[in-house]
């Protein structure tokens, strides 16, 4: 798989897109995976979700915890991702995306589309995970 | 004249070793006076002294580079504008100790090393950010007296445990992780001794993501020292440390010189970019490749427990 600190943003949203269809979002256990390739993507996965806890970027964090539920593996970072995600949330419940620091520089304000643009995604991806965490706790 | 000790390094990594003491070589026409003029001496013999211990045959340059340092140390201090405490007194002792491996006397390093010696055998209990300073200062000393390096008595009353870290280190700024790569270094005396500690385990996992991610930041600099410090804890020979040297490597230019810097340099020209940026990458980076890849290589030699 090569060194994680090689890898683009986009070749780790594939790295867990390809998680979340093999698992369907952690319903089952990943399909068409060696397991081999479950023991690689799990280190993988652990590296990449310290670097962008590091990188404080909650959308790519909010991702890999999701990834490390479908994969049923439980990594060293993820009860530190969920504690950092709680707390970089706002009082209105969105969670800042990787371009938020940039959107709000330009000065607008919580309502307005830009603001609410660099939220969106990666409020939602943290639902998402949230929801594929309970799955994992139930099961 | 004590004996210098070679370990060759593998003989594909040795070539970059070798490189970077080409581009070093180039960049000896440092300006000898003044305190960054010194600094940089410094760090040229530091480098050099290495690339020898690697097995790169410099002996010649390294003992010439001993002989300008020590020259200019000397004409600084007898000018009284030599002050060996605005420097780092461990830079400032390995030194000293290239200085005698090649056979260069320095009065004025001489005697700091052993002010700094009488100093520590005077306390009770060494702190433990001192305790590098300590083992070397009196490992020195002791050559002077005896022939040969003996271990540091105050190193053993020295408390070196390494303080408890968790995930939260991954949060935290440049200067926090440069200063845990610090007492890494200073609890296993750059990697003579384990370092003990509660939650070494955790700590190395902390450290081996925030290498990569300091990696992809291009913090060359931070992250040759995060390898160091994982070199130290024990654990060399992991998946993230088998990457983070092979980045390092690849990012060498064929004149030896670690790093590639022209945007940087375009948004902020500096006045003298290979003394002031490319000279203290080389050597950081060079310093985690010969640590790296000289088989039982310990920059301050194994110390048993």
């Amino acid at each position: 798989m090569g060194s994680p600190d090689a890898y683009t943003k986009a070749e780790a949203y594939v790295i867990t897109h390809v998680l979340f269809y093999a698992s369907d979002l952690g319903q089952r256990a990943p399909l068409g995976l060696t397991v081999r390739d479950i023991e690689r993507l799990d280190k993988a996965v652990n590296q990449l979700l310290g670097m962008y806890i590091s990188a404080r970027n909650w959308d790519l964090t909010a991702e890999l915890i999701s990834s490390s539920h479908c994969l049923r593996r439980s990594s060293l970072f993820v009860s530190f991702a969920w504690d950092c995600i709680r707390g970089s949330q706002h009082s209105d419940g969105a969670v800042p995306g990787p371009r938020y620091q940039q959107v709000k520089e330009i000065e607008h304000s919580v309502h307005d589309a830009p603001i609410v643009e660099a939220c969106y995604h990666t409020t939602l991806v943290c639902a998402i995970a949230a929801l594929i965490s309970s799955y994992a706790a139930c099961a | 004249m004590q004996r210098v000790r070679e370990i060759a390094a593998a003989p594909g990594y040795l070539a970059t070793v070798e490189r970077a003491s080409s581009f070093l070589l180039s960049v000896r026409s440092a300006p000898d006076t003044g305190q960054s003029g010194l600094r940089c001496q410094f760090q040229l013999l530091f480098a050099l002294w290495l690339s020898g211990r690697a097995g790169v045959r410099c002996h010649k340059q390294v003992q010439s580079a001993a002989a300008a340092v020590s020259a200019s140390v000397t004409r600084a201090s007898k000018e009284a504008t030599f002050d060996p405490y605005k420097y780092d007194p461990k830079l400032l002792l390995l030194c000293y100790r290239a200085m005698r491996d090649y056979g260069v006397e320095c009065a004025p390093l001489k005697d700091f090393a052993r002010e700094l010696a009488a100093a520590f055998l005077r306390m009770p209990a060494v702190p433990r950010q001192l305790a590098v300073e300590a083992y070397l200062s009196e490992a020195l000393a002791n050559c002077e007296n005896q022939g040969g390096c003996k271990e540091s008595e105050s190193v053993s009353r020295a408390a070196i445990e390494l303080p408890c870290f968790d995930e939260r280190l991954l949060l935290a700024d440049r200067t926090t992780i440069e200063s845990v790569t610090r007492e890494v270094s200073i609890a296993s005396l750059f990697g003579s001794r384990v370092a003990s500690g509660e939650l070494t385990t955790q700590l190395s996992a902390v450290l081996q993501v925030i290498l990569l991610q300091k990696l992809q930041d291009y913090d060359l600099m931070l992250g040759a020292a995060l390898l160091r410090a994982i070199k130290c804890l024990g654990l060399g020979g992991c998946e993230e440390a088998r990457y983070a040297i092979a980045f390092l490597l690849s990012q060498q230019h064929m004149d030896g010189r670690f790093g590639y810097y022209a945007r940087e340099l375009r948004e902020v020209p500096l006045e003298n970019p290979d003394l002031d940026l490319y000279l203290p990458v080389t050597v950081s980076v060079l310093w985690a490749v010969v640590e790296m890849t000289v088989p039982g290589f310990c920059l301050l030699g194994r110390r048993s427990e």
